[in-house]
């Protein structure tokens, strides 16, 4: 797993829930060996921001449904991120799910 | 954050509110209340119900569920954290999973102006609702000083 993953937080902007569960997710990964970059971006700019920076997972703290288009990432809630509970769920999740796009 | 706490004595609220009082109530107190103190403007209360429509912020979390409401900085003249403890929970919809309700006893309505740093406020405050042992001493407090005292500890 040494590819630099692009994940993309995105949030209602204003709180910035976003950047925290971006951060929380990276320093997870990075535990398990994964490098990733992080971003984020409130739903407003979302469409654009995923159509140039092509993230493989996005998590959102908004509902899922609100992210008009994805291309081909996969959403993820990122709300165990915030709480705690089920993070290191996600976590797992996160790093199967990227571990199915090496071939 | 013990000097340059974003809680404020006067923010703290204790409300003696009725079982089938809506999170629109709840927040129009909260909007209400914070553009009287000078921590928003007289737009906030509107903003604040608007976000929460759009895009709710109930969260499951053991041992008390709780509502982090908040609107764009543009709003907001000085920072706070405001803190609600309800008598009677009250429902919120979940934040993501938004079609679903979660009864909320406690709410971290955060307000702050542009330029604050939020990141890290966010964390404070799900440290807090993360942490048992304080939000057990919360449930137990009997009066805005002592929920105040014990947010301040953190």
């Amino acid at each position: 797993m040494a590819s630099n993953y692009r994940i993309l937080a995105v949030c209602g902007a204003g709180l910035a829930t976003s950047t925290h569960v971006a951060k929380t997710l990276q320093s997870g990964l990075e535990k398990k060996g994964v490098s990733c970059q992080i971003r984020t971006c409130s739903v407003a700019e979302s469409s654009g921001v995923i159509f140039q920076y092509k993230p493989q997972v996005i998590l959102a703290t908004v509902s899922v449904n609100s992210i008009e288009d994805p291309h081909g990432a996969k959403v993820y809630s990122g709300v165990p991120l915030l709480t705690g509970i089920g993070s290191q769920k996600l976590f797992d999740d996160v790093v199967a799910y990227l571990e199915t796009l090496e071939d | 954050m013990k000097e340059d706490s974003l809680f404020k004595e006067d923010a703290v609220f204790l409300l003696d509110n009725r079982a089938d009082d809506t999170a629109t109530d709840i927040l129009k107190m909260i909007g209400n209340k914070m553009t009287e103190l000078g921590y928003a403007k007289e737009s906030f209360k509107e903003a604040l119900l608007e976000r929460e429509a759009k895009y709710p912020t109930g969260l499951r979390i053991e041992p008390y569920s709780v509502a982090i409401p908040h609107t764009d900085p543009g709003h907001i003249y000085n920072p706070c954290i405001c803190v609600v403890k309800l008598k009677e929970g009250v429902e919120f919809h979940e934040m993501v999973n938004t079609q679903a309700l979660v009864r909320v006893n406690f709410i971290f309505c955060i307000a702050l102006p542009e330029g604050e740093k939020q990141t890290n406020v966010l964390q404070h405050v799900m440290g807090i609702a993360g942490n048992r042992e304080m939000m057990e001493a919360l449930n137990k407090a009997e009066n805005p000083e002592e929920i105040y005292r014990i947010v301040c500890e953190c």
